[in-house]
């Protein structure tokens, strides 16, 4: 906004430059909370009500996302867990720290931790597996679409599909996960610290209101879809041009993605929460509908034949007679601005997506040092337009869950300093900290909600990250409900064990 | 951030930069790899005025000697020229040991020797091989050369004794050769990060019993610490686990260690017994 308006101002080109220092210190930080929760449960350890308190450290001013942070944890608190009742108070408190914000999964990863956390404990208090107290209260496929009763970022949140049971199963055959526990166990008998963590999130996608798209065909064949999202590199360019390939049957080299540029069009809304598969995809599907639907009527006339029989197959609208008109030919006959199309998507509800992480450790107990030697990440994104890059979304977002697990931290001193201002001290992993990642991709639940049936994947790799390691390491120590506190550094991990002695 | 405006000097002989640096005195600063100089100067913690690049000079670098006889070590051999065992034995084998563990494999290729030594960083790894073994460093300034031993060398936190107008040019590190065993420790917090606490060993053994030691300990206190009365403790001990237990609580008695962000004074205390039980366990292995 500020370069913006100062180019305005001064007529020339702008630039922003920061550097790191800088942007470690005043930019959002963001994570900081503390949960107490209470659940009364029956002896299956099916929770029958959830009490949360949490406090949400804001820094010293409320900008730029205002309570979402907050508003997002008390709306997914409950995550695929049935809770018939659920209260929750959210608070902000403003401090002297950085100002705080939303971060990939904002108030999920928190969220998701906290109430993991809880399930863990749940099961060990009552002698359960941990795995079938999760069973036990998953909402089952049956009550999707699922009313949560509450609502978060001004929409419903109302779980559109899901089939939980069923990726669990399919997650525990897939991990080898009884005869991981096994080896597990056979490793600590012989004095290593190796356990198994297992953590269940619900992630949200696809935040409204609207985005819009328009398509136009040259009579070359080529073709520009205009959007109003921005590219952050997460593939935007080959997803929408895919989307508009399914439907208009021209390949997507020959395509041209213009993002990012408020001259091209009047709105949309941008790349965040996950939402550019399923709003501007989904955009870009209907317009690229609207293209066959005007050019349905050209092609007839040129092909002298009637719109309605036409069929439209590999890019081509083909008659009875067996004549056929391309979308480039078309657009050549129709002359002016050619073949176009228009496309606008509105959703007042978010979607869904799900899943599971399983994490196995190794813990040093004498230096507090944690190797995470497998990660394997299931989730069903209704449909994975590219898989590649669901995966790359999936492993990328992984890294920086196990960074928040057990590296990053913005520390201060008492004072309110703080103190971890460069990379040297706000450690994020490197691919020596990576352990490898199995991205478990599904598409069995389809969202209800859009054309394309998408769910967002930009989230659901990280969200449970935190949860599932502190699952692991608890298990690595044979000590349920040990760490309680993210990120488990190796001074941290060491006075925990220190305390078991 | 980047540096703040300096001058650039680049000298092909060493009496040329000796000249150089003498001329400008305080304000210059001398050109290794650039791996620590060059980002304190983006962080704007050091705005030297000059600065004079040695790696145009002649003769700073490489390595001769052997395990048996001792090696010299050229100040501005790279990092990476340890990265496999620059000839035999023990001596070779440890320092290849030792190299994987600093910082990362590009930073390895830049960075050398004699500027770790001189930049002295508290948790430098070579800081650390010189000041147990006792290696001799070379000091060239326009009066002569003088020998340093690294016990007198190290002064403190980014502290040594060279001044403003002395260049090291080389390092002697005593020999190790057929009977030592060698063994190195480090724990940090993620890979190439400076270590939290090291430790590093050689001993000879003969039947069960050590005969010689060296033990020394970094990145716990102001400096890399070779631990005399350790070494001393175990001549003579069994090369045993309780021995090993015995010395890393003499040492963890006898250092009064550092504290950061990473690591308050009773979590490293405890690291600093651990990485040396591990580092006495591999040399005696
Ligand atoms: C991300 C990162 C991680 C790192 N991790 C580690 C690590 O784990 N362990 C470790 O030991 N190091 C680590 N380093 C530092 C690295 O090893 C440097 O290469 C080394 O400390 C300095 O060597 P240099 O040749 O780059 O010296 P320079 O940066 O060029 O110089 C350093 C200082 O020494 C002086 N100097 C250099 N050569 C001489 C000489 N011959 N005579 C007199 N003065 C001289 C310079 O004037 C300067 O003051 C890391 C660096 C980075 C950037």
């Amino acid at each position: 906004m500020l370069v913006c308006a100062a180019a305005l101002r001064l007529g020339v080109p702008v630039k922003w430059v920061e550097d790191r220092k800088e942007h470690l210190l005043a930019a959002n930080h963001s994570r900081d909370q503390v949960y107490r929760l209470r659940a009364a449960v029956d002896s299956r350890g099916y929770i029958l009500g959830l009490d949360a308190e949490f406090t949400t450290d804001q820094g010293a001013y409320v900008r730029t996302h205002g309570g979402t942070v907050t508003d997002l944890a008390a709306g997914l608190l409950p995550g695929p867990y049935v809770i018939p009742a659920y209260r929750v108070a959210g608070h902000i408190r403003l401090t002297n720290k950085t100002p705080s914000g939303t971060y990939r999964a904002p108030g999920r990863y928190e969220s998701t931790f906290a109430r993991e956390r809880l399930v863990d404990r749940i099961a060990a208090e009552l002698g359960l597996d941990p795995v079938e107290v999760r069973r036990v209260n998953l909402v089952p496929a049956e009550a999707m679409p699922f009313h949560r009763g509450l609502d978060t970022l001004g929409t419903h949140v109302v779980y559109d599909s899901g089939l939980y049971h069923d990726l669990l199963d399919r997650t525990l055959a897939h991990v080898g996960h009884a005869q991981a526990r096994i080896d597990v166990a056979a490793r600590r008998n012989a004095g290593e610290a190796v356990g198994l963590g297992l953590a269940f999130f619900v992630e949200k996608s696809g935040l409204g209101p609207k985005d819009l798209a328009r398509i136009a065909i040259a009579p070359d064949g080529s073709v520009e879809i205009v959007t109003g999202v921005a590219s952050i590199g997460q593939g935007v360019e080959t997803v929408l041009a895919q989307i508009a390939s399914e439907t208009l049957g021209i390949a997507p080299e020959r395509m041209r993605v213009i993002h990012g540029q408020t001259d091209r069009i009047e709105y949309g809304l941008g790349a965040f929460a996950s939402r550019v598969t399923v709003m501007t995809g989904s955009a870009v599907k209907i317009a690229s509908e609207d293209v066959l639907a005007r050019a349905r009527p050209a092609a007839a006339a040129l092909l002298q034949a009637d719109p309605a029989g036409l069929i439209f197959e590999k890019g081509s609208f083909v008659s009875a007679s067996g004549a056929s008109a391309s979308l480039a030919d078309v657009a050549r006959h129709l002359g002016g601005p050619g073949l176009t199309g228009e496309g606008e998507f509105a959703a007042d509800h978010m979607n869904y997506p799900y899943g599971i992480h399983v994490a196995q450790v190794r813990v040093d107990r004498e230096t507090g040092g944690v190797t995470v030697e497998r990660y394997v990440v299931a989730c069903d994104v209704g449909r994975a337009v590219n898989p590649m890059l669901v995966e790359g979304q999936i492993v990328g977002a992984c890294a920086q869950g196990i960074g928040g697990a057990l590296l990053e931290e913005f520390v201060y001193d008492e004072g309110g300093q703080p103190l971890a201002a460069s990379l040297a001290d706000y450690l994020m992993p490197t691919c020596h900290e990576m352990p490898p990642v199995e991205a478990f991709v599904r598409e069995d639940a389809p969202s209800p909600q859009n054309p394309l049936g998408v769910k967002g994947a930009g989230e659901g790799g990280i969200t449970a990250v935190g949860a599932a390691i502190a699952a692991a390491i608890d298990d690595a120590l044979q000590s349920p409900g040990l760490v309680t506190r993210l990120p488990v550094s190796p001074s941290r991990l060491h006075a925990l064990v220190a305390g078991l002695r | 951030m980047k540096p703040a405006a300096f001058a650039y000097l680049a000298p092909t002989t060493l009496a040329e930069a000796l000249e150089m640096i003498d001329r400008i005195g305080d304000d210059g600063k001398i050109l290794a790899g650039g791996q620590s100089l060059v980002p304190a100067m983006n962080f704007r913690l050091a705005r030297p005025g000059t600065l004079v690049d040695i790696n145009g000079v002649a003769g700073l670098s490489g390595i001769s000697g052997d395990s048996a006889r001792g090696i010299s070590i050229g100040a501005l051999t790279r990092h990476a020229a340890f990265h496999t065992p620059p000839f035999s034995g023990p001596l070779a084998d440890l320092l290849a040991k030792v190299v994987r563990n600093i910082a990362h494999y590009p930073i390895r290729q830049r960075g050398t020797f004699g500027g770790s030594l001189s930049h002295a960083d508290p948790a430098s790894e070579w800081c650390l091989v010189t000041a147990t073994l006792g290696a001799t460093l070379h000091i060239a300034s326009l009066t002569g050369t003088r020998e340093v031993a690294a016990a007198d060398f190290f002064r403190g936190t980014f502290t040594t004794a060279l001044q403003p107008s002395e260049i090291l040019v080389r390092i002697d590190l005593p020999p190790l050769g057929a009977g030592w065993g060698t063994g190195f420790y480090e724990f940090s917090r993620r890979k190439g990060d400076f270590a939290l606490a090291m430790a590093l060993t050689a001993l000879r053994i003969e039947g069960g019993t050590i005969r010689e030691a060296r033990l020394g300990v970094g990145g716990v206190a102001d400096r890399a610490l070779r631990l005399a009365k350790t070494e001393a403790f175990l001549v003579g001990q069994p090369a045993h686990a309780e021995t090993f237990a015995a010395a890393a609580a003499m040492a963890q008695d006898s250092i009064d260690v550092s504290e950061d962000i990473h690591a308050g004074a009773d979590y490293r205390r405890d690291l600093l017994g651990t990485v040396i039980r591990r580092a006495l366990a591999e040399a005696a292995a």
